[in-house]
């Protein structure tokens, strides 16, 4: 972006009347009828200074846009390693430079919240939702301040109430932006938890998954997220619980992290059993927790390999039945876990042995077929594969 | 003077002008059928008895006959409704081409040179298929569209070019007989910026008459219930009302007449009520409050307090209901005032848009002006929206009201890197809150690139794509995957892809002629003609063979469409039957 004072030609502190008359002039010289493409420059910049939210915003970035961004990095560090109060005072002197960095505020919540300091922590959640574009993270953020706060309050009766009307509000507005939301309902059943009303609870569950996966929810702890974490069956409905924290997480602006390598774990383990439906689920759920897509891709690698495997195997006709046999093992054995190796490969040396006892001309077509249908394959059994070929 | 007279036509829904600059200012030119010449030509086409083709004022007679006329086609425009006129159905772009031949040969008749192109207005609300059919329209009736303009910046147009010291923000309240359209309006130092439009394009001064007419056939049935109206007499009650609604705004009652409205037991009844200005308000209310929403929704958009507005300006005949001035009076907080004329405001501004073009007004003194686009572009995009993956997400490129001409860049990525081909479609949103691309509509554009390579580093490809839309509606696109080189470019004009292909464009175009050709105005010889095949029994032979020569010749040249010729030929016809008569 080319400098919009430097294209009107005034200094940085010119007034909104100066702004407007080194416009005007421009135009004259460049006007839109003959002029088109240095007219929409002029107005380009013109844009960015007529409106003061936006020379505001633009001054920010231009003068201090790298060292906040250096000082956000940091402070979140900070968050990571469990040192709130440093992060809280970086971030405070990054919103000193620009207050309308919007990332800044919503990790300064984070740290008072996480500080126990809620009474400042929901003054900023506030001024996010008043300044913030988007609808939805603020309001949640809020609302989960609220709710921490009232889960300390135990003994402030006026106080909790107080706040429970809040939470409410806030709950209500998000549920207006989207009904649809599940992290909305899910923060909303917990509120009616702490306020000991289980049935409206429920209710607030049920009303989005009716056959009892609202059982499921109420399961999850306080800390959603942290439930979500420990719940290790894996099946879709287990999963779809899990994305709920983790949506929800993310709007908080809690635990993306965690969340993300969690699922990076259980990739893995997946990938041990072969279970392809979870498989997409965690995928999706990795890369939706903004972190360790890179390294659910990677370690899916061996997965794609299953996949040809299973592709060739099924393509090899029934008479070649020891190439498909050992297809299968190879399959097997990425497969099974790691204690159950050993047997397979003795699998292996028993159809090994029975292959080279078939009739030389099979041999020759079976060493080719191998060749061509996997790459591993030929790898791990070199020695097989020239056994085949001997004349 | 330039090459081609700067000419301005503002095609309304229950009337039409044509304007020309001249002399620096801009002059709206008379219609020759109207009895005090006046330059407000009704938009009304109509098909006689004997299948003649009226337009205009002489119209009027026929146009209420079911199936013989068409009335407020504009509103139609775009819809791909039929028109049936005659027995025939056209579609309304081939009918407002003959209101738009009109103009064009009264003009012509006016300023004694043929016309091929004129700036046109259009309402701000107008989507982009209704803006084509007024292109084609154009097209149609043998005029070349140089840009289609906004009505209320047009309005805003014909105050600015007199008022180029006038400082502060305008509102232009553009209230015509089909639609409504509200514009906020910035003047600084002879520029005049247009900030924002907004309006109802199904609001206008002939659902008023419709109001009064239901209000005058409730009353009507109430008094005789068992009457029978015909489907001409409620027509013709439509004229009645609107008659009445004129006049209601200069008196505070009238006198409604409408002879042999109905029959009852075979007795014809007259419809004849008073109406007061009161209870037309109490019927027109529904509409007023629609037209209050309009009015706040466009402060809104433009981010302007009403206090700080310095003129309202007051545009389109609907604007004459004292109804409408108190409510634009009362949200403004200030009396709107009259210093446009509200019928050839908009006709003078396309006039005054067309010189702005042809450079005949200078900018380095003289009035600069600055639009937007009414409704925003933006393209097919897939997103998450929480945690679900949504494959119809539309992402603006460029949103409503954004001052023209206008570039940007934008990077987007594939989905994944084995992706083989992407596709970009053009989708336009006009309140600006799209979301999805089913709150947008389709434009039918789009670009397209296929073949691509699998992405080498296992990431997918990133696109990046370059859009600009200027000030004649020119979109032009270019997508461009950097790693590849692989590149797509999407330019499309109002005479490229947006207008109709070339066969259809020939079918229509022989219709609208041949309709045309059914018109007194086309037959302007004819008189000539009929005349001479009258005079030629009377003629000694060697006189007769020279009439002969020259009515053929007449024919000929108007078979052949080329003016000077036909004028030539006329000539020459004329002074042989002068002579012959003389003698």
């Amino acid at each position: 972006m080319e400098d919009p004072y430097a294209i009107l030609g005034i200094p940085g502190t010119a007034s909104p009347e100066e702004v407007r008359r080194a416009y005007a002039r421009l135009v004259r010289r460049h006007p839109p009828e003959s002029d088109p493409s240095s007219f929409a420059r002029v107005r380009r910049a013109y844009e960015v200074l007529r409106d003061p939210a936006r020379r505001e915003e633009h001054d920010a970035e231009a003068i201090w846009g790298d060292e906040c961004r250096a000082l956000v990095q940091e402070a979140e560090e900070h968050l990571h390693q469990g040192r709130p109060a440093r992060a809280t005072a970086l971030l405070k002197r990054v919103l000193v430079l620009n207050r309308n960095l919007d990332p800044a505020r919503r990790l300064l919540v984070r740290a008072l919240g996480a500080q126990g300091r809620f009474r400042e922590a929901l003054r900023e959640a506030e001024r996010r939702i008043s300044r913030s574009q988007e609808d939805l993270g603020p309001l949640c953020q809020a609302a989960w301040i609220c709710y921490r706060w009232i889960e300390v309050s135990r003994d402030h009766p006026v106080r909790r109430r107080r706040l429970e009307a809040r939470a409410h509000d806030l709950l209500d507005r998000a549920h207006q932006a989207d009904p649809e939301h599940l992290g909305v309902r899910v923060v909303r059943a917990e509120l009616y938890r702490l306020m000991d009303r289980p049935e409206r609870a429920l209710e607030w569950l049920d009303g989005k998954s009716p056959g009892g996966s609202g059982n499921r929810l109420w399961n999850l702890k306080p800390r959603l997220i942290e439930a979500a974490l420990m719940i290790d069956r894996l099946d879709r409905r287990g999963l779809q619980a899990c994305l709920r924290g983790i949506e929800f997480a993310c709007l908080v602006g809690e635990s993306e992290k965690e969340a993300g390598l969690f699922f990076v774990q259980q990739a893995r383990k997946e990938i041990r059993r072969g279970s392809f439906h979870s498989l997409r689920w965690l995928i999706h759920a990795a890369e939706v927790s903004g972190s360790g897509a890179q390294e659910v891709r990677q370690a899916l690698a061996p997965l794609k390999d299953l996949h040809a495997l299973i592709r060739e195997r099924n393509r090899i006709p029934p008479k070649l039945w020891g190439v498909r046999r050992l297809l299968g093992l190879e399959i097997e054995l990425i497969r099974v876990p790691v204690e159950r190796e050993a047997e397979i490969l003795r699998h292996w040396e028993e159809v090994q042995h029975r292959v080279l006892e078939e009739p030389h001309r099979l041999r020759r077509r079976w060493a080719r077929k191998l060749r061509e249908s996997c790459p591993i394959f030929s790898g791990r059994n070199q020695p097989l594969l020239a056994a085949l070929e001997e004349p | 003077m330039s090459k081609h007279p700067c000419i301005g036509i503002d095609l309304g829904t229950a009337t039409s002008e044509i304007a020309v600059w001249q002399d620096g200012a801009p002059l709206v030119l008379p219609d020759p059928d109207s009895p005090g010449r006046s330059p407000v030509v009704p938009s009304i086409v109509a098909v006689d008895r004997s299948g003649r083709l009226l337009v205009g004022e002489s119209a009027r007679a026929y146009v209420d006959l079911p199936g013989s006329g068409a009335r407020q086609v504009k509103r139609r425009m775009g819809s791909g409704e039929q028109v049936a006129l005659g027995g025939k159905a056209y579609r309304p772009e081939e009918i407002s081409a003959q209101i738009l031949r009109l103009l064009k040969s009264n003009a012509e008749q006016a300023l004694g040179v043929p016309l091929t192109q004129a700036v046109l207005s259009v309402p701000a609300n107008f989507g982009e298929a209704q803006r084509k059919a007024t292109y084609d329209a154009a097209r149609l009736a043998g005029l070349e569209v140089v840009r289609m303009i906004n009505e209320p910046t047009a309005a805003a147009l014909a105050f600015g070019v007199r008022n180029s010291d006038a400082e502060g923000q305008v509102v232009v309240f553009d209230f015509g007989g089909g639609t409504l359209d509200v514009t906020v309006l910035e003047m600084m130092e002879g520029i005049l910026e247009v900030k924002a439009s907004y309006g109802d394009a199904q609001l206008g001064g002939k659902d008023f008459d419709q109001a009064l007419a239901d209000l005058l056939e409730q009353r009507f049935r109430l008094a005789h219930p068992q009457a029978q109206a015909s489907e001409r007499a409620r027509a013709e009650l439509r004229s009645v009302a609107e008659s009445v609604k004129t006049q209601l705004s200069r008196h505070a009652a009238v006198q409604a007449f409408c002879p042999n409205y109905a029959v009852e037991a075979g007795r014809p009844l007259d419809l004849e009520f008073e109406v007061t200005r009161r209870e037309f308000e109490e019927a027109i209310r529904p509409l007023l409050e629609r037209a209050r929403k309009c009015l706040q929704a466009s402060l809104e958009k433009a981010k302007v307090q009403p206090r700080t507005v310095g003129r309202v300006l007051l545009v389109g005949g609907t604007t004459y209901v004292p109804a409408v001035r108190t409510l634009v009076a009362e949200i403004m907080g200030q009396e709107p005032r009259r210093e446009v004329d509200p019928d050839l405001a908009v006709a003078q501004g396309a006039a005054i848009e067309a010189a702005l073009i042809a450079g005949e007004i200078p900018s380095d003194q003289g009035l600069i002006k600055t639009d937007v686009t009414s409704f925003g572009l933006g393209v097919n995009v897939v997103g998450f929206v929480g945690l679900h993956m949504v494959n119809d997400l539309y992402d603006a490129l460029i949103q409503p009201n954004t001052t023209l001409p206008y570039q940007v860049s934008k990077s987007y990525s594939l989905l994944h890197a084995e992706q083989k081909q992407v596709q970009l479609c053009l989708y336009q949103d006009h309140e600006g809150t799209a979301k999805r691309v089913v709150d947008a509509q389709a434009t039918g554009l789009s670009a397209e690139i296929e073949d691509i390579p699998v992405s080498e580093t296992g990431e997918p490809h990133p696109l990046e794509v370059d859009f600009s839309y200027d000030l004649n509606g020119l979109i032009q696109l270019r997508a461009r995957i950097p790693t590849t080189g692989q590149e797509v470019a999407l330019m499309t004009s109002r005479d490229g892809a947006r207008s109709l292909d070339p066969a259809a464009f020939a079918q229509s175009k022989a219709k609208v002629d041949d309709l045309w050709s059914r018109s007194p105005l086309a037959n302007r010889y004819e008189g000539l003609i009929r005349k001479a095949e009258r005079m030629v029994p009377e003629l000694r032979p060697e006189d007769r063979k020279k009439v002969h020569q020259a009515t053929a010749a007449l024919q000929e040249a108007l078979a052949s469409g080329d003016e000077s010729r036909v004028e030539k030929a006329a000539d020459r016809l004329t002074d042989l039957l002068f002579d012959l008569d003389g003698a």
